[in-house]
């Protein structure tokens, strides 16, 4: 018996590509069903999000198997085009179960780390094996496979740290203040992304937001979203006194917060630390406000500067992650071929 | 002393240095069960080391804090008792990386030392004793513990300020909680100091017939006492937080260390362990 997968992911094909593959969930067990009819295939799953799709089967003939497979593309995705082969990745055996091991444990997806690719590895196994696809070997292997992912997010940092700017933000809040509870957020502006970070920031634990905009009707609009309250863009500076942390995203060309009026705003707080967020560009905020004590200020560079870090921390744990992987599949490959052997001596 | 004392010491300093590894070992990996396992050899090692501080108590009828190996080995209980207490509720084992690493200098230091016990001036025997020179260690080991919330402090502002954010700043409590945190023992490292030197001068008119001699340690004690009086006055009336605070934590423990070892070094007087 052997374990095939033929795919495709956000490295090797482009979004046109990928986009024709994909297999709704609606059209799954039609797939599953259509697979299980060649006769060279056992058993077979479908993995389709929208970075990556891919086949898994179990065939008696390897080289058979792969013809299935793209006679099952041609006919089911409609690319007719052997071109269009070359997006594709084919995998066999211990190979094609590293890789599925890799994405499980999310090493293969754009963003290392995140979490999302573990639950869809889950439900695509149980989608196929409520379609009786699924047999012995490529159950076996799929739940190896949700046990890896399980175990190198425990026993790795992989999916610690942020890695946008908008959590970035809320990392470093969150080292300056204990809980974001009982904290109130100004923003000043009301552009895109200053509602992406409060919207982030709320669903933290922020209670009280306060929204200033030039127009006032459009401050009012993003602070009903948030259950906050839209104040006159007159009245930052008054109201600075009482917030934790500060969002700036105006289309101001000049400096909208300066250095005086932090100073001025500090003593005023009897300096409970500040936190201030520049993302406007031109930037909003003067730059020396940082060097004021218990103030503190990032704007996008730094944030994404943080994220950087991250990133190569992530890209650290995966080696870690690595290890976790080629140790399980060592396990599970001597357990297969044993098991193949056992079914080919009863076949013979 | 009896050579199973001797074993039971340097089991203790086993102990401890097992335990700061561990607490190390947690700060790099992140572990929890690291952090626990330094936990709970602290733990351990405290229960242990007042078994050996009762021992001696016991056998020289005296209350031990005769000699600086006396001194420093209460000194790092008590340290440790009050790591104990602020560590209940948190249970994060970060502040362990850094006290650990002091209770285990505190017992090597002792280690080096004579065990023997110094026959004390009956002139000195008093209840008193005791009451000072709990209050006194109380307050050293609560102005330890600020020290440390300081310096954590003091390293996370500076990364957050020089926004250069490396693998450690996600290791450190948020800055908010640590200048709390830091307040909270100054307060209770000053009330205990405050009595500390009032129970001082009570014993020393019994022994002396004199509140006060400037000795120097009483002097010292004097100048700690007035910087974290300014800490606190500072703090309470002028709005002073964060940073400020933490660089005169740092200063207040650096008089205190003075206050405790630098003076019995250098001007032998009243308070001389050495003399």
């Amino acid at each position: 018996m052997n374990i095939q997968l033929l795919g495709l992911n956000h490295k090797s094909a482009p979004i046109e590509i990928r986009e024709k593959v994909s297999f709704a969930e609606a059209r799954l067990d039609v797939a599953l069903a259509a697979l299980r009819k060649y006769e060279a295939i056992e058993e077979a799953l479908i993995l389709s999000t929208c970075n990556r799709t891919e086949i898994y089967v179990a065939s008696l003939d390897c080289s058979r198997g792969l013809d299935c497979l793209w006679d099952f593309i041609s006919r089911f995705v409609k690319m007719q085009d052997p071109e269009t082969r070359k997006y594709f990745y084919v995998l066999n055996n211990k190979a094609a179960i590293g890789h599925l091991f890799r994405v499980a444990s999310s090493l293969d997806s754009m963003i290392i780390g995140e979490t999302q690719i573990f639950g869809q590895v889950k439900d695509a196994y149980f989608k196929s094996r409520q379609s009786n696809s699924l047999g012995r070997i490529l159950d076996g292997i799929f739940q190896e496979a949700i046990r890896v992912g399980k175990k190198v997010r425990t026993q790795t940092q992989i999916g610690k740290g942020a890695i946008s700017t908008s959590t970035a933000a809320i990392e470093l809040a969150r080292k300056i203040f204990e809980t974001l509870e009982d904290k109130k957020v100004l923003i000043i502006g009301a552009g895109k992304i200053g509602e992406l970070t409060v919207k982030n920031l709320s669903s933290r634990g922020i209670k009280t937001v306060i929204v200033a905009n030039r127009t006032l009707v459009k401050a009012q609009e993003i602070a009903r979203q948030f259950l906050g309250e839209a104040i006159r863009f007159e009245d930052i500076f008054d109201y600075m006194r009482s917030s934790d942390i500060v969002i700036s995203s105006t289309s101001a060309p000049h400096f909208v917060i300066t250095r005086d009026e932090v100073i001025k705003i500090m003593r005023a707080r009897n300096n409970a630390p500040l936190f201030f967020i520049d993302l406007g560009l031109p930037r909003n905020i003067e730059p020396s406000v940082n060097n004021i004590e218990n103030a503190y200020l990032y704007n996008i560079d730094d944030l994404s500067q943080v994220c950087n870090v991250n990133i190569k921390e992530r890209l650290n744990e995966a080696k870690k992650a690595q290890q976790i992987i080629d140790h399980c599949l060592g396990g599970v490959v001597k357990k297969l071929s044993l098991e193949c052997q056992e079914e080919e001596g009863i076949l013979k | 002393m009896p050579s199973s004392y001797q074993f039971f010491f340097n089991l203790l300093v086993v102990i401890y240095v097992f335990s700061a590894v561990g607490y190390f070992i947690f700060f790099i990996t992140q572990k929890t069960s690291f952090g626990l396992t330094g936990f709970v050899l602290a733990l351990a090692g405290w229960i242990l080391q007042a078994g050996l501080i009762a021992y001696r108590c016991l056998v020289f009828r005296s209350f031990a804090v005769s000699s600086l190996y006396e001194s420093l080995n209460f000194f790092a209980w008590i340290i440790i008792l009050v790591y104990l207490i602020s560590e209940r509720k948190r249970r994060l084992w970060t502040d362990g990386v850094f006290v650990m690493p002091l209770v285990v200098s505190l017992v090597a230091f002792a280690a080096v030392l004579n065990s023997d016990i110094r026959p004390m001036a009956a002139v000195l025997k008093s209840p008193w004793m005791a009451v000072h020179v709990t209050l006194c260690f109380l307050s050293y080991a609560c102005f330890t513990l600020a020290l440390v919330f300081a310096v954590m402090y003091l390293w996370q502002e500076k990364e957050l300020k020089s926004r250069k954010v490396d693998a450690f700043f996600f290791r450190l409590p948020a800055l908010e909680s640590l200048d709390w945190l830091g307040y909270r023992a100054i307060v209770f490292g000053f009330i205990f100091l405050s009595l500390g030197i009032v129970s001082g001068s009570v014993w020393a008119q019994q022994a002396w017939g004199t509140f006060w001699s400037w000795d120097p340690k009483e002097t010292w004690s004097l100048v700690t006492w007035l910087l974290y009086l300014g800490y606190l006055h500072g703090r309470l009336m002028s709005g002073w937080r964060g940073k400020k605070s933490a660089s005169l934590a740092v200063i207040g423990f650096l008089a205190m260390l003075f206050t405790y070892l630098g003076v019995s070094f250098l001007f032998p007087g009243l308070h001389s362990y050495l003399g």
